[in-house]
């Protein structure tokens, strides 16, 4: 039940996230910090705690490696030169705060909501697949699928929320210079 | 360990190869592109260096191109770009020469107004330049000066001299705009000048959202004091 109230609290937050940033909801930032805003009041709502650790840390680190091997590879091959620097600190602070929450809300919140591991690694992936759909359109969502159980499999190995927030922000950073 | 980490890195790297067009941010704020470079800027329009050209070059091989053709303007996003499958131009050798060039607008399709620069695309070859029926499968992408909705078309004219024609448009991002390519000529995206931006108030949905959101706050909230 408790699960239920926070998907549909996600839906909410996608909701206003996609009226907030009307027709470039993808790169509003006022849009990502209602959402994250909006996250953050029901992981606040649900007490959720995300203790940071040091094996945390470094299993996120790890994660931000596994995450933008791929990636990274293909650009390499292609040589594509990496992007540059410019907007990218307001760019990079608005990320933190929105990855955070991401993380914050669904291997935190939600996670500990489901209970059951493998139901919590898979419902978690889905719903950050679907969470990105009005932003980037179904062709993202085989992407973040997989990456959405690589941060689930991390919450697991971590025991906390903190490893896969480590490298969701971190992948998102790095994807700043892949584009 | 090791056998995980490299299953994470597999289940990524097959999630990548079936989203190859996906952006890898994967929280949802993406990265801006820079303003638009116009070659004739609107008054009021930020100060940008100048748009680019861009051009590529194929070998020509039993008359027709033998390899695919990318040609992309250098902006960051590109504001042009030109994919072309091998075999897509039938021309004499021993090579096929792509050029592309941002023009200002010299006039406006029929009931529409052209938004940001006139793309010219030309094709160089060794005499007669003709597509093949694999150039069915080539695309090109516009950059919009805005992500406005609703949404612009893709004009076309062989020369400047011809008509504009629209084209079939379809969005392929926020701001980004495919059509076919249909061979040399000139390339824009133009607005209807009759569509006002439909806009409605979003302070009714805002003010639901919040609504709902304070009742599941208040339900998490009983939930979690009677687990």
């Amino acid at each position: 039940m408790r699960a239920v109230a926070l998907l549909a609290g996600l839906a909410v937050a996608v909701g206003m996230r996609v009226v907030v940033g009307d027709h470039d909801v993808a790169r509003s930032i006022p849009a990502g910090l209602v959402f994250a805003a909006c996250l953050l009041v029901l992981s606040l709502a649900a007490r959720t705690r995300v203790p940071v650790t040091r094996r945390a840390v470094v299993l996120g680190l790890v994660g931000v490696v596994v995450v933008c091997l791929p990636v990274g590879l293909g650009h390499l091959l292609a040589l594509r030169p990496l992007h540059a620097t410019d907007g990218f600190l307001p760019w990079a602070l608005a990320v933190i705060v929105v990855a955070g929450a991401e993380e914050v809300f669904l291997r935190g919140t939600l996670f500990e909501a489901l209970r059951t591991p493998w139901v919590a690694v898979l419902v978690s992936a889905v719903a950050f697949a679907l969470l990105h759909v009005p932003l980037y359109g179904w062709q993202a969502v085989p992407l973040d699928l997989a990456v959405g159980v690589v941060l689930g499999g991390l919450r697991l190995e971590a025991g906390t929320a903190a490893a896969p927030a480590v490298t969701h922000i971190g992948a998102d950073l790095v994807g700043w210079f892949l584009r | 360990m090791r056998r995980r980490l490299l299953a994470a890195v597999l289940l990524v790297g097959i999630g990548r190869l079936l989203s190859p067009d996906a952006v890898p941010v994967y929280d949802g704020i993406g990265a801006p592109d820079e303003p638009y470079r116009f070659v004739a800027p609107p008054s009021g329009a930020k100060k940008t260096a100048d748009p680019t050209s861009a051009r590529a070059t194929s070998p020509v091989v039993a008359g027709v191109s033998s390899y695919g053709l990318s040609v992309a303007t250098a902006e960051s996003g590109p504001q042009f770009s030109l994919f072309v499958p091998p075999r897509s131009v039938a021309t004499g050798g021993p090579t096929l020469r792509v050029e592309v060039a941002p023009l200002a607008p010299s006039d406006q399709p029929p009931g529409a107004r052209i938004d940001g620069n006139v793309y010219g695309v030309t094709l160089t070859g060794a005499g007669p330049v003709t597509l093949t029926p694999q150039a069915a499968l080539a695309t090109l992408y516009l950059r919009a000066t805005t992500a406005a909705q609703p949404p612009p078309k893709m004009q076309y004219r062989p020369a400047a001299a011809d008509p504009w024609q629209a084209l079939d448009t379809a969005r392929a991002g926020q701001d980004v705009y495919v059509s076919d390519f249909r061979g040399p000529g000139q390339y824009a995206l133009a607005f209807a000048a009759s569509a006002a931006e439909h806009r409605t108030s979003r302070l009714p949905y805002l003010v639901g959202g919040a609504l709902v959101l304070v009742v599941v706050v208040v339900v998490v909230v009983r939930l979690r004091a009677t687990a």
